[in-house]
């Protein structure tokens, strides 16, 4: 199943950068598989009752990578998939960076660091009223050079917020280089244990590990839980897997035409 | 100040339990009424502005009511990029309130003064700015901040500050008249009122009116009130404890050039060339021409023009 809907995304995002002539497609190509495994198969969320009490509650904190969570949510109908056609056009409702006036976006994100404390704030509210679900935010690699996001993970680390679960699309290229290079964080599971966290180190495109990781956390108390998705930036795509040019550069449309070759 | 408003938080959450109070380790012998009533509706965030705005958010996005405290160049300037995105840009239920607004903490040195708060805040999308002179202010904005569900800002002084009213305030609208309209008019933000009512005093005294009004709340929704007040006069010196480039006197500057007839603005802030100098409210005040003499200065040169 998620992989099915994990074709679908790999074809739209594709789609959408190149005839958009846009960047990140690198971002979103790395996390596809979490994206598809989460949203086909973990999160509950309604597209008939956008704002139900007990929806989880999703932030993407890389929030360049949009276009992968538009899909996401156009393949599940919460709006018409022709809307992706307007993808950072003109007076579109899809900009580049992702925004909550989109039908099934909780929250706006574009400048990194600012997704895990709002995630933080509806976790602790969430569990103050006994509303089961659970609060997932989807963090880059890169962004983990953020003060904000280390705030964050102290304090929920101190508390002890175990309905917050975060997600890192380890991809080891940032927007200059190779995070290994410009601030090393390896290894970075560690840290976020000795902050107090529960903490998963998988394969991100592995579906079966995504999965299962996921679900360990979802039931896991006592602690917030991270999921660190060790990921290729740009998979899919030959010419751009591991390289930093595919966060800048849109698929060609011979790129793009080979993906679609495939389906 | 800062301990009405707490005393009126307390008071509005017995009836409340979706308030809640952050703080950025800062509210020693302040906060605890609040921290006693209302123990699992407030946290100590520590020293991490940014997170401490971001969970604000995430809080309010549940439907919550909630209140962020620290220092004003703290509660600010460290985390604006968080009150830009996260709270104004999402329309959200979050009273940034600051303490040391303006130059009460003048002997810390410049990373105490909070005086480009207004500025970069008042820019903001969807955001009301509270500057309350005193204690019965303070009730009044108050009371316009628990029906406010969008993104506010309430700038507090230290504490200890002189009542300047006598009784509760009593106005329609954001603009509170202490000496009717005149030639020669004072508008003040915060409180700076003191230094603006002796002034007005000082006139009195001496036969000559001079108009006096008190403006705490800056938001677009004031403007119509200052644009029917300004376009009633001719000449009105504004005063605020906060530096003069994009403050209060811009705010009232920038109305006054869309009227018809723009009316003579004089604006009294803290100056530029000054604004790292050293010492007590009362000596910087002085230094840069907002206290009484300063301000009886000002107008002494427009009666003689």
């Amino acid at each position: 199943m998620s992989k099915l809907f994990a074709k679908k995304l790999l074809e739209d995002v594709v789609t959408m950068t190149s005839n958009a002539g846009t960047s990140h497609v690198g971002g979103c190509l790395s996390c596809l598989d979490i994206i598809s495994v989460l949203f086909s198969q973990i999160i509950n969320i309604d597209k008939k009752n956008l704002k139900f009490k007990d929806r989880d509650r999703f932030i993407l904190s890389k929030g360049h990578t949009a276009a992968i969570v538009y899909s996401a949510l156009a393949n599940l109908g919460f709006y018409p998939k022709k809307w992706l056609s307007t993808f950072i056009q003109d007076g579109t409702k899809l900009p580049g960076h992702i925004d909550h006036k989109v039908p099934g976006v909780e929250f706006s994100t574009g400048s990194l660091g600012h997704g895990l404390s709002v995630g933080l704030g509806m976790a602790i509210s969430m569990k103050r009223n006994k509303i089961k679900s659970k609060a997932y935010v989807l963090l880059s690699d890169g962004e983990m050079n953020t003060g904000s996001t280390w705030e964050s993970i102290m304090f929920a680390g101190h508390h002890k917020v175990d309905n917050l679960i975060a997600i890192v699309d380890k991809n080891k290229i940032q927007s200059f280089g190779e995070t290994k290079d410009i601030i090393n964080l390896d290894p970075l599971d560690e840290k976020w244990s000795s902050f107090g966290w529960n903490t998963y180190d998988i394969d991100g495109h592995n579906h079966v590990e995504i999965k299962r990781a996921l679900r360990s956390a979802k039931k896991f108390t006592g602690k917030p839980s991270v999921i660190i998705c060790n990921t290729i930036k740009g998979k899919g795509i030959k010419d751009f897997e591991g390289k930093l040019i595919s966060h800048y550069r849109p698929p060609s449309k011979e790129q793009l035409n080979d993906i679609l070759s495939k389906s | 100040m800062r301990n009405r408003f707490v005393h009126n938080l307390v008071k509005y959450c017995e009836k409340k339990n979706n308030v809640y109070l952050l703080t950025g380790d800062l509210g020693f012998s302040v906060l605890e009424p609040f921290i006693e009533k209302n123990p699992k509706n407030f946290f100590n965030m520590g020293v991490a502005e940014q997170n401490m705005i971001g969970v604000a958010s995430g809080l309010a996005l549940e439907g919550n009511k909630v209140f962020t405290y620290s220092i004003s160049n703290f509660a600010t300037s460290r985390c604006h990029e968080q009150i830009r995105n996260d709270i104004c840009y999402h329309n959200l239920d979050v009273t940034v309130v600051a303490v040391g607004g303006g130059l009460p903490y003048g002997t810390h040195g410049y990373t105490h003064h909070g005086i480009e708060d207004i500025t970069i805040i008042r820019c903001l999308p969807n955001m009301t700015v509270y500057v309350p002179a005193d204690r019965f202010e303070l009730e009044f904005c108050f009371d316009k901040i628990i029906r406010n569900k969008s993104p506010k800002y309430l700038r507090l002084a230290k504490g200890g500050e002189s009542d300047l009213y006598t009784k509760k305030i009593v106005t329609k609208g954001n603009l509170i008249e202490h000496q009717k309209l005149s030639e020669i008019n004072i508008l003040s933000c915060g409180t700076i009122l003191g230094e603006a009512i002796e002034c007005s005093n000082h006139f009195e005294n001496k036969g000559i009116k001079v108009g006096l009004f008190s403006c705490p709340v800056i938001s677009p929704d004031s403007i119509p009130e200052l644009k029917k007040l300004l376009s009633q006069g001719k000449t009105f010196v504004t005063v605020e404890e906060h530096k003069k480039l994009g403050g209060f006197g811009s705010f009232i500057s920038e109305i006054s050039v869309a009227l018809k007839n723009p009316v003579r603005i004089i604006s009294c802030g803290v100056l530029s060339e000054g604004y790292n100098l050293v010492g007590s409210q009362k000596y910087l005040r002085s230094l840069h021409g907002i206290d009484k003499a300063g301000l009886v200065k000002v107008i002494n040169k427009l009666i003689k023009k």
